[in-house]
């Protein structure tokens, strides 16, 4: 696991694998921070009766290109299929959201596929008020 | 897709409680002075305030929600109960919070203020001799930026002063000490303006205001007279607010401020559809019949954003039977993003004279007038009369605009020109002259490209059905999302393989504005007052999140002119207008 802070993100492309329309205001900030900090983002949800404002790919097959890097925000349960599918496409970086959403296998397959892995809210990089709060007491560098 | 304005207003609730807070804390500072332990016993009541509202908050909402309100709760018991025992304030803010707000759902849902509820219970176990800080030139201050908070709920905070005064002068004890020792202005403009709990109707606002000043001065000078006038007022408040469905006969007018300014160089225009703007050496002479079957064949469509077929709105105009035909050329341009209107205005004053010259010829018109927000720089003929629209968005919405040339007032539902009255835009009008002289396919159009961040923006000529990607990365390539739409007030995010569409003259290239969706509406009405229709836009928002769609058909959500002025001013950071249209769609579908 490296260091997570803002050069994590130096692809300027992201995948984000599990942006939600059940919890789409949550999503939706992550997004449009990486967006607005110029990253573009890739979003990705497999569920068929998501209803989203913006484009969200249904599987890494239909992107168009597949970035470096990717930003995950899914069920601890996907993310051995989440990492080998990402693994499989290239991806070189991983970010987990926090330790809810990854176990120390997953950070092992990780390694041995030869992926990088951080965990950490995006919002800690990008956001403002309570975040730069959240920032600074997990030590993150912005 | 879902709509927004890329601008928004800088104020959320937060930031308005906030500044109340601070005021009341000008309220507490001359007994802070003389009596430094009090800040003790304050910060123990707003401690315990905090605690409880942010508690049952995260009970409900799962997630931390800001507290302020309640610090303000703590703060106004705390000026209204002065030298009462600690414990006495601490029931109080318990009492305020649980039974005042978090009973009835929490900020935003309560029908009774609930400091003025836990100042209510305390008086019942205490004796509170004033029902205001006692009076001291240091008090002036907070009198003064009180003032502020008067424009939430003017007419009940009117209306409660006005009713202290008279009360006063009827015990011949009016004087400037005695309106400060009674709270007057404390009570109208803080206490009154409650945007939660008291009604934003002027008339009634007005009325029961005064009642609630006027009859508990009169019954005494105890606190407890005060505080239940007020929570009368409260009840009654949420009563009319229950029945009032109508839409409001006269909404209020609101100017917003330019998201880019306008510009008078050339060499911010470009063309990208490698047309030749060629001059026409000699206009044919043409019929009527043959202009129209020119403006059909050429495709020209209503260039505002309502991409309606021109051909058909000028035939229901000539099939009309009013006696009195009227041509309005729409330069107006009120949405505060775009600039290739009036630049269109200022560059081919003698295209638009020529198609509104083919216009006349199709329809004998008894008035055509040009309508702008600003003549400055238009170089028309003498006889052509432009008239110049008062300053407000969205000035340029084809009703608001006869009504406000013409003076003629069309139901919502009336087509203007079934009714004699031709609105075009004045890009529609240059793409007649186009269509009829030149006889070219209306294939392109003029937009404005917007860069929101820097404040710039420029007019480009653009081929229909071009991506709008490759357009924006021709001119800003280091970005890698847009926006587009009828304008500023109406975007939504540009997808990859998105085009130019007929209803598209606007794209912009900014952040994303910040919605941030919160839980707590504080019921200000900006959003009722602002909306240029009058709706309750509030409580059509409130039908559309708690899926009761079947409710709406009273608030008549299809009158909506999805102008975008409810998200751009709401300070609770709700996209309403998205609601509003998801409610119109219903409606309109059913």
């Amino acid at each position: 696991m490296i260091k997570f802070n803002r050069d994590f993100f130096t692809g300027k492309e992201i995948l984000f694998i599990g942006y939600s329309s059940r919890n789409n205001a949550f999503s939706k900030s992550i997004y449009q921070a990486f967006m607005n900090n110029g990253i573009k983002v890739y979003p990705v949800n497999n569920k068929a009766n998501a209803s989203f404002d913006i484009k969200v790919y249904r599987n890494l097959g239909e992107l168009p290109t597949v970035p470096s890097c990717a930003f995950v925000l899914a069920n601890k349960n996907n993310a051995k299929t989440i990492v080998n599918e990402l693994s499989g496409k290239g991806v070189k970086r991983v970010l987990f959201q926090n330790s809810k959403y990854v176990d120390h296998d997953i950070f092992d397959i990780c390694n041995k596929n030869g992926i990088e892995t951080a965990v950490g809210c995006p919002m800690m990089i990008f956001g403002n008020g309570m975040h730069r709060v959240h920032a600074f007491l997990a030590g993150v560098k912005r | 897709m879902t709509t927004f304005p890329l601008i928004r207003t800088k104020w959320s609730s937060e930031h308005i409680m906030a500044e109340l807070f601070f005021v009341l804390l000008l309220y507490l500072l001359p007994g802070w002075i003389k009596s430094p332990s009090s800040i003790l016993g304050f910060l123990a009541v707003l401690s315990l305030g905090l605690f409880i509202d942010t508690s049952i908050n995260y009970i409900r909402y799962k997630k931390p929600i800001c507290a302020v309100s309640a610090a303000v709760t703590a703060a106004i018991l705390d000026i209204l109960t002065p030298g009462i025992p600690l414990s006495g304030k601490l029931m109080g803010i318990a009492f305020a919070l649980i039974i005042g707000k978090h009973i009835w759902g929490g900020t935003g849902k309560n029908i009774l203020n609930p400091g003025v509820t836990g100042l209510l219970f305390v008086s019942m176990i205490f004796d509170i001799k004033s029902q205001a800080p006692s009076p001291t030139f240091l008090l002036f201050l907070a009198l003064l930026l009180s003032l502020r908070f008067i424009t939430f709920r003017p007419f009940a905070a009117l209306g409660i002063m006005a009713g202290m005064v008279l009360a006063l002068a009827y015990r011949q004890e009016l004087s400037l000490n005695q309106i400060v020792t009674y709270g007057v202005v404390f009570w109208g403009c803080i206490l009154a303006t409650d945007p939660v709990t008291v009604t934003p109707n002027p008339y009634f606002g007005l009325i029961l205001g005064l009642l609630s000043g006027l009859i508990p001065l009169l019954l005494g000078d105890v606190p407890f007279y005060m505080a239940l006038g007020l929570l009368l007022l409260n009840i009654a408040s949420y009563a009319l607010d229950i029945f009032s469905v109508k839409p409001l006969i006269n909404p209020a007018r609101y100017k917003i401020k330019r998201a880019i300014p306008y510009f008078d160089e050339d060499k911010s225009v470009k063309d990208l559809t490698e047309q030749e703007n060629s001059p026409v050496e000699k206009s044919p002479t043409l019929e009527a019949n043959e202009i129209l079957r020119r403006i059909q064949h050429n495709g020209v469509f209503g260039m505002g954003g309502g991409a309606f077929p021109t051909f058909q709105k000028i035939n229901t105009a000539i099939m009309s039977n009013a006696a009195d035909k009227h041509l309005i050329i729409n330069g107006v341009e009120c949405d505060p993003g775009l600039i290739h209107d009036k630049w269109i205005l200022k560059s081919f004053p003698d295209e638009i004279c020529k198609g509104i010259e083919l216009l006349s010829k199709c329809i004998s018109f008894k008035s055509v007038t040009i309508a702008v927000k600003s003549p400055k720089g238009l170089n028309f003929p003498d006889n052509l009369k432009v008239y110049t629209v008062s300053d407000y968005y969205p000035a340029g919405a084809e009703k608001h605009l006869i009504k406000e040339v013409l003076n003629i007032k069309l139901p919502y539902d009336a087509v203007p020109a079934s009714q004699g009255i031709l609105v075009l835009n004045v890009q529609t009008v240059y793409s007649i002259y186009e269509a009829v002289i030149k006889n070219l396919k209306i294939n392109a159009r003029y937009l404005t490209l917007a860069n929101i961040k820097e404040g710039a923006g420029m007019v480009v000529r653009v081929p229909l059905e071009s991506r709008v990607m490759e357009i924006v990365n021709s001119i800003y390539p280091q970005y890698s999302f847009a926006f587009c739409g009828g304008g500023v007030m109406q975007c939504h995010t540009a997808t990859e393989d998105e085009v130019i569409g007929k209803n598209i003259n606007f794209i912009a290239v900014s952040d994303f504005p910040h919605y941030k969706e919160s839980y707590l509406c504080s019921k200000c009405s900006f959003c009722n007052i602002r909306c240029p229709e009058g709706l309750r836009v509030n409580k059509i928002a409130e039908l559309v999140d708690n899926n009761e769609l079947d409710k709406l058909n009273p608030y008549h959500p299809e009158r909506c002119l999805s102008c975008g002025i409810c998200s751009f001013g709401c300070p609770a950071g709700k996209n309403l207008s998205s609601r509003v249209k998801t409610a119109k769609e219903y409606i309109i579908n059913s």
